[in-house]
């Protein structure tokens, strides 16, 4: 078992399959050996790292992807499909969402990272600059001048 | 002046009548005299001489010149002056415009900071970004090129992402050159995905646009060809290449070979294959291209099987036989056949071939052993794909599957002979037929009928559709059916009610057991007879099968559970249809069982009435009807 400690202080045991789903704690672990000492993680909080476990623990039986298959991975045969599990997994409010995204990509779970850009993407597609502004709270920091500038250079993709 | 003669005396003194008469007179010689000469004298020492004149008048000249240039030059100057101040407050308002501009853009994007996406990283925003991006291959289209201008017009952090994320930018629509500049300079080194893809609407016109986009003049053109040259390519989409196209095109390119260009696609004229180097290609479509004879056509899918050796997919779409080869390809009008190697196929798809003998087109391919073959399309012979009087297999003898076949006959011209076979599995088959007036020709069709059993694989078919040629003999039907034992959906164009009859369920007769969905198009067959159809078929058979048990009801392979009629006119009133069908009590298998009627086809959608026999489902269906 693995003793996890978040940056609020909370502790989690877990089987080391679960944890190891997170490259940054299986190069841990690896490192220091059999230990008991507690593994800090202060930039996780304890809800953030309960979601986190639970994707793990799901996961814990898939084989983790090789280096080899992430070198050989092509982004132009990439697709936004997500399992049906993962998709009510991150079923979240956008700050957790975001949250679990640093999460997984400070723990290094390439496969959770990669659940939560697929989300947001689908949250993106097919919305246009206003209504993506809308979605994340963003507001329009373009001065006129790069406005304009950027609205000259887009008119072949306006009247289509 | 001189005085000459006039002495004049103090006026103080009165001058006397002596002197006054003197002088009267005097003054009277004078003026008959000498007036006018002293006129002239006067006149003459008033006046300057021409010299001083000249001079006087530039003098006045210059002097009216400097009163005028003095005006002008102060309006000037105050002209200037205000343009001057002008200038300033235009300076002064647009710097300030400019400040607060800057200032409010820098404070919307500090509150930026405060939206939970702000947190993820560049790299990380820039993954989703590359995700939004991603082409969806169930949407049969290529990627939006829209979508990467989109995410650089959120803010300002997003674009600086998005403009730095180069794989957001590899694609490259040719056509669209203002998009191509845009998107090659932004994908950097990156190998693109470059296509020739135009808006439908402007199809009409597209080779010529093409032409002017690819022109020698034009800079796009550059761009294509350095980027083809410069080997930057992934893939290459060309769907309607026009001789304007290649001509300046393609005699210049040679795509050395590289480790990723894997999808190539060319239609309409096309290149001749030998200037193409198509190494490393792993997909190879070709779309819609005329050969004279098949004897071209099998020399020019050689030169590509030479040019490009090893992919994995290879299409053969909608090849046609006119009067002359494609633009751009030659090659001998006769000679010895050669033969096509594709090692490496997984995959051939051959679609709607016109009309013509193709068969020796097949054979010249060698092909692996576990290659599937995909064929879709209408023949008017059988016989043009699977070649008469010779053993199919040993022709392609790889080839073991066949997903979908479609097959119209014409039983007038041929078809006499249908030899060899496809091994494997086949999961959907059509066959249509024309020319199959006389009864002649129908013996005929029996024949086909009866072949087809020796050639594809039947037993493994599941979907059937068959149009049903007039005189068709029943027995052929028969021999046809019972070749198809896993049916499990069958449609029939315009048969007759015998041979409707023919999927009764007879103590010696069970065509078609596994039959679930049963569509008829225009048949005459009347309620009663579907009544009887739908009695038989929804019974059990046998005292086994009454069985209720759960794995029946879960699954239901040995009974029809749905009959759609589409215009067959003999069927008058389809709620008392449904309401008699509901009163035979259908349901004793608890399998769920719906008739759909159609007006025809093309009412499908406001004459379609589903009733689900049984109870108060059929009550619903009614409803239902009602209401539409």
């Amino acid at each position: 078992m693995v003793n996890l400690v978040t940056s609020d202080n909370e502790s989690f045991t877990v089987e080391k399959a679960v944890a190891s789903r997170s490259v940054l704690i299986k190069n841990m672990l690896e490192d220091v050996g059999e230990s008991d000492q507690p593994i800090p993680l202060p930039n996780v909080t304890a809800s953030v790292l309960k979601k986190v476990l639970e994707y793990c623990d799901h996961h814990k039986n898939e084989p983790m992807p090789t280096s080899e298959d992430l070198a050989a991975e092509d982004t132009r045969k990439r697709t936004t499909d997500i399992g049906e599990w993962d998709q009510k997994f991150i079923q979240v409010d956008q700050e957790m969402l975001f949250e679990i995204i640093l999460a997984a990509n400070y723990l290094d779970i390439k496969p959770l990272l990669d659940v939560g850009c697929k989300t947001v993407a689908n949250m993106i597609k097919g919305k246009t600059p206003e209504e993506i502004r809308k979605l994340f709270n963003i507001v329009n920091d373009f001065t006129p001048e790069e406005e304009a500038q950027i609205k000259k250079e887009n008119e072949w993709a306006e009247d289509r | 002046m001189s005085q000459s003669g006039l002495n004049c005396t103090s006026r103080a003194d009165p001058p006397s009548f002596a002197f006054v008469d003197y002088h009267q007179a005097k003054m009277k010689l004078i003026v008959a005299e000498e007036l006018p000469e002293l006129f002239q004298l006067l006149y003459d020492i008033g006046r300057p001489s021409s010299a001083e004149e000249r001079g006087l008048r530039a003098q006045r000249l210059e002097s009216k010149d400097r009163t005028k240039a003095t005006a002008k030059g102060l309006s000037t100057i105050l002209d200037e002056e205000s343009e001057m101040l002008a200038l300033i407050r235009n300076v002064i308002v647009d710097s300030s415009k400019s400040y607060m501009a800057e200032k409010i853009s820098t404070i919307r994007a500090q509150r930026n900071r405060l939206s939970p996406i702000y947190r993820l990283p560049n790299e990380t925003l820039s993954a989703v970004f590359e995700f939004a991006n991603c082409h969806e291959p169930s949407s049969g289209s290529t990627r939006s090129l829209r979508t990467p201008a989109i995410l650089a017009r959120v803010s300002k952090r997003w674009r600086e992402i998005a403009l730095t994320t180069s794989s957001l930018w590899t694609t490259i629509n040719v056509v669209n050159q203002c998009a191509a500049e845009i998107f090659a300079t932004r994908s950097n080194n990156a190998l693109l995905d470059i296509e020739l893809l135009h808006n439908h609407a402007h199809l009409c016109c597209f080779p010529r646009k093409i032409f002017i986009s690819l022109g020698p003049a034009c800079p796009s053109l550059a761009f294509f060809e350095d980027a083809l040259a410069a080997l930057r390519w992934a893939s290459l989409y060309l769907p309607y290449t026009a001789r304007q196209l290649h001509q300046p095109c393609f005699t210049q390119l040679i795509c050395e070979p590289y480790p990723k260009p894997s999808h190539f696609e060319f239609g309409w004229d096309l290149p001749a294959p030998a200037m193409l180097h198509l190494l490393w290609l792993t997909m190879l479509c070709l779309i819609n291209i005329s050969f004279s004879t098949e004897f071209t056509a099998n020399q020019f899918i050689c030169a590509v099987a030479a040019a490009s050796p090893r992919p994995q997919r290879f299409a053969l779409d909608a090849l046609r036989f006119s009067d002359s080869d494609a633009h751009g390809w030659t090659s001998p009008p006769d000679g010895p056949w050669e033969t096509a190697t594709f090692p490496d196929l997984k995959h051939i798809t051959i679609c709607f071939f016109a009309s013509g003998p193709t068969h020796r087109i097949f054979r010249s391919m060698r092909l692996p052993p576990d290659a599937v073959l995909e064929m879709k399309g209408r023949w008017d012979n059988l016989s043009d794909i699977f070649y008469p009087g010779l053993d199919f297999s040993s022709h392609l003898p790889s080839i073991l599957s066949v997903r979908e076949l479609d097959i119209n006959f014409n039983v007038a011209d041929g078809c006499c002979r249908i030899d060899g076979t496809v091994g494997g599995t086949m999961s959907a088959i059509i066959i249509g037929f024309c020319g199959v007036e006389s009864v002649g020709r129908a013996h005929r069709l029996g024949q086909i009928y009866r072949q087809l059993a020796r050639v594809l694989p039947t037993a493994s078919v599941e979907e059937l559709i068959i149009e049903i040629a007039p005189r068709t003999a029943i027995s052929d039907i028969v021999a046809l059916l019972a070749d198809f034992p896993s049916i499990t959906s069958l449609l029939l164009s315009r048969p007759s009610i015998d041979v409707v009859k023919l999927l009764l369920i007879t103590p010696t007769m069970h065509l078609c057991p596994g039959l679930e969905k049963l569509i008829l198009m225009s048949s005459p067959i009347s309620e009663a007879g579907l009544i009887e159809l739908a009695l038989s078929r929804t019974k059990s058979e046998g005292p086994e099968a009454i069985q209720l048990d759960a794995q029946m009801f879960s699954e239901p392979k040995d009974h029809l559970r749905s009959i759609e009629i589409v215009d067959c006119h003999q069927v008058h009133d389809e709620v008392a249809l449904g309401q008699i069908l509901a009163g035979l009590d259908l349901t004793e298998n608890l399998m769920l069982f719906s008739v759909v009627f159609c007006k025809a086809k093309t009412e499908l959608i406001d004459a379609e009435l589903v009733m689900t026999l049984g109870g108060q489902a059929f009550a619903e269906g009614v409803d239902a009807r009602e209401c539409t």
